[in-house]
């Protein structure tokens, strides 16, 4: 089977990938075939710094590359990890679903406790005078019977 | 409608129905030994089964098919409880009906059973007894209805002496089925059986439906319940109260001047000349009873002049006299405005001090992003005063959410014992702080004095500010006001104190903000962490929804 090496310059966690293809190679996936961690079976080795992200059209899945290659029995056995974010973004992204959490304001209700943000442990104090107040000059009053 | 209670004590003492044409009044039903019928006869005479109790005891009752006494009724499992549907029969007997024998006819009705002979029967003048189906929620202790329609037109049973009612598959006259009871004090009502029986009937029956015994709730069982939320929105404005309109000062017991410096040395002088102790010695023991109260006060006060009488002497003096009892200070308003923009500010504390009373907290969620504001109303009379804080917020509708009490008078000592009085008070406030001072003078002045009318303010008893309607307590204490109030700062002010927050650069794009509001994906960009989504639909393993779920918990960009 064909797989598309690519140099994945991305946060794994984006599900939008910054992707360089390198090199397309023939391949085959190690039985028994794992879902999330594949191994992909080459014919060469490479160098997982640079061929850091693989996608395989017969399964149709991006994986990460996430080992150096092991030579077993004539092949150069490569660990492969499940992008999942890329993977099935054309369907999560059909769904609705509660945010915790949203880089955008416009997405957030900031009055709600964040107990991620950082508060030093002094206080600005400030003070604020009303307009008005007693008379700093004082009248005499004389209380008497009758 | 007499009440279960009452019921059963009528029942207990006997009160029945006691009449010489034998009205059949109780049934009573009992289990554990045969279904026999009997009729409760009002002197109690009878002699009962064994075991079975006194006249009306609640006892349990087994419903059995009057064929083959043992078994359970169809429908009804005596050890447990449940509802069942029962026929009623209702049958009447006329004067002259006979019952005899043993096995084969009736026994009188007036005879209990023995034990073993359960079978008893009436000849019924009706060929097709009335009957009636009813729900029955039955225990196993008691057989209750739980019906309270009607039960049998009275033109059923109207003229028969007697009433019976059984469980209505028998032929034959078999146990009365329920316990009733009435008021047994109204003989005529019910004596010849007419309609009130059947009201009272119903009476029973409602008696009954409401004493349904229901098992009770284990401890600690849980229940579901809330989600009857009404969402209402009531926000009433709560302004300050105006002030008060009767005036201790228009009775013409009390007067308040106000006197300057020069006008004080010439009263001063007065006072003590033999002029005055000649018009006053009658009166008074000594000319300084009539002096109530002295005391500067830090307002500007609206006084016109007027002869000064002390007592009942008027002196050539013109003093401003104070006409008007009650002052109102309004001190402004303050705008709070959000620092931060979010839940910092409303984590931020607030103090306030308000002159005469001391520091005091105030919650920000009351005024922030709104406004603040302090309104005294003062009693001239007694120097009490109360602190309104009101706030208004967005909906616009001013509300007073605090109110504190104090005093401003500064008192001065006119005599010795005024004075060690005055000091005593201060070397306390030392020790307790201003604010004690200050409540304590407000305590013993404001709430009792205001709107008394023709109390007298002494102000010279003691530290508590003793209220004397009749005479001035003189010499025992002193006027102490709020002293220490003078010394301090005159106009309130707020402190706050907020949080400072030390977000780095990029936080939103890293950690995101709290957000709990429900979205559609693909309306979102940037940095996402999911609460709570639903991957039924999508085509996958499990084990990659699995692995989508964490990481969208944990943060992913879309």
């Amino acid at each position: 089977m064909e797989v598309i090496f690519y140099y994945n310059a991305s946060d794994s966690r984006y599900s939008v990938k910054d992707l360089t293809e390198i090199e397309r190679c023939s391949g085959s996936f190690k039985q028994p075939f794992n879902v999330l961690d594949p191994i992909l079976q080459l014919s060469k080795a490479i160098d997982p710094l640079e061929y850091n992200y693989c996608y395989v059209p017969d399964v149709d899945r991006y994986y990460f590359v996430t080992s150096q290659p092991s030579y077993e029995a004539g092949f150069y056995n490569v660990s492969l990890h499940n992008d999942v974010i890329v993977n099935l973004r054309s369907e999560y992204m059909q769904l609705g679903a509660i945010i915790s959490r949203q880089e955008n304001l416009g997405d957030c209700n900031v009055y709600l406790n964040d107990n991620r943000l950082p508060v030093l442990a002094k206080q600005k104090v400030n003070t604020m005078r009303f307009p008005y107040g007693f008379n700093n000059n004082d009248e005499m009053v004389l209380i008497v019977n009758g | 409608m007499a009440t279960w209670a009452e019921v059963c004590e009528n029942v207990r003492a006997g009160n029945v129905l006691n009449s010489s044409n034998d009205v059949f009044t109780f049934g009573k039903s009992y289990q554990g030994v045969e279904s026999t019928w009997f009729n409760m006869r009002p002197s109690n005479t009878i002699d009962l089964p064994v075991g079975v109790d006194e006249i009306g005891t609640d006892v349990a009752y087994t419903l059995l098919d009057g064929t083959s006494w043992g078994l359970a009724l169809a429908g009804f499992d005596s050890t447990v409880g449940g509802t069942s549907r029962m026929r009623l029969q209702l049958w009447g007997a006329l004067p002259g009906d006979e019952h005899s024998g043993v096995n084969a006819a009736g026994r009188p009705v007036d005879y209990i059973s023995e034990i073993g002979m359960p079978n008893y029967f009436i000849r019924t003048l009706q060929p097709n007894p009335a009957a009636v189906e009813i729900d029955v929620t039955y225990t196993i202790s008691m057989v209750s209805l739980s019906l309270t329609d009607v039960l049998f037109p009275p033109d059923l049973y109207e003229g028969y002496q007697t009433v019976y009612i059984t469980e209505g598959r028998a032929d034959f006259l078999t146990s009365p089925i329920w316990k009733y009871m009435y008021d047994g004090s109204n003989v005529e009502a019910i004596g010849s059986i007419t309609g009130n029986w059947f009201e009272y009937w119903t009476d029973l029956v409602d008696i009954l439906a409401s004493d349904v015994n229901e098992a009770p709730d284990y401890p600690g069982s849980s229940s579901s319940g809330g989600g009857g939320g009404a969402f209402y929105n009531i926000n009433e404005t709560i302004d300050i109260p105006p002030l008060p309109s009767v005036q201790a000062i228009d009775f013409g017991m009390v007067s308040i001047y106000n006197p300057n410096e020069s006008e004080m040395k010439a009263i001063s002088s007065w006072l003590w000349s033999d002029d005055y102790t000649e018009n006053i010695k009658m009166n008074m023991a000594s000319p300084m009873e009539n002096i109530l109260m002295c005391a500067l006060v830090p307002l500007s006060l609206f006084a016109i002049p007027a002869t000064f009488k002390i007592g009942n002497v008027e002196t050539q003096f013109q003093i401003a006299k104070i006409w008007r009892q009650y002052y109102e200070l309004d001190c402004g308003v303050l705008n709070i405005n959000e620092f931060w923009g979010n839940f910092l500010d409303y984590s931020a504390s607030y103090n306030i001090w308000l002159p005469y009373i001391g520091f005091r907290s105030v919650k920000p969620d009351d005024f922030v992003d709104g406004t603040i504001g302090v309104v005294y109303h003062i009693d001239l009379l007694t120097g009490a005063a109360v602190c309104f804080i009101w706030t208004r917020k967005d909906d616009n509708i001013k509300h007073v959410l605090y109110t504190y009490n104090g005093n401003i008078f500064n008192g001065i000592g006119l005599s010795g014992a005024n004075y060690m009085s005055l000091y005593n008070q201060q070397t306390s406030a030392i020790t307790s702080g201003i604010n004690t001072v200050a409540r304590a003078a407000g305590q013993a002045i404001g709430g009792d004095f205001v709107g008394a009318g023709l109390s007298l303010l002494t102000g010279l008893s003691d530290a508590k500010m003793q209220y004397d309607s009749a005479k001035p307590d003189y010499g025992r204490a002193g006027n102490n006001g709020s002293n220490t109030g003078f010394l301090s700062i005159r106009y309130p002010y707020l402190i706050q104190s907020l949080p400072i927050s030390q977000a780095p650069n990029n936080y939103d794009m890293m950690h995101g903000s709290p957000s709990m509001l429900y979205r559609n994906l693909q309306d979102l960009h940037g940095y996402t962490e999911i609460n709570a989504i639903n991957l039924d639909s999508i085509n996958a393993s499990s084990a990659e929804k699995s692995e989508l779920m964490n990481i969208m918990k944990s943060g992913f960009y879309i």
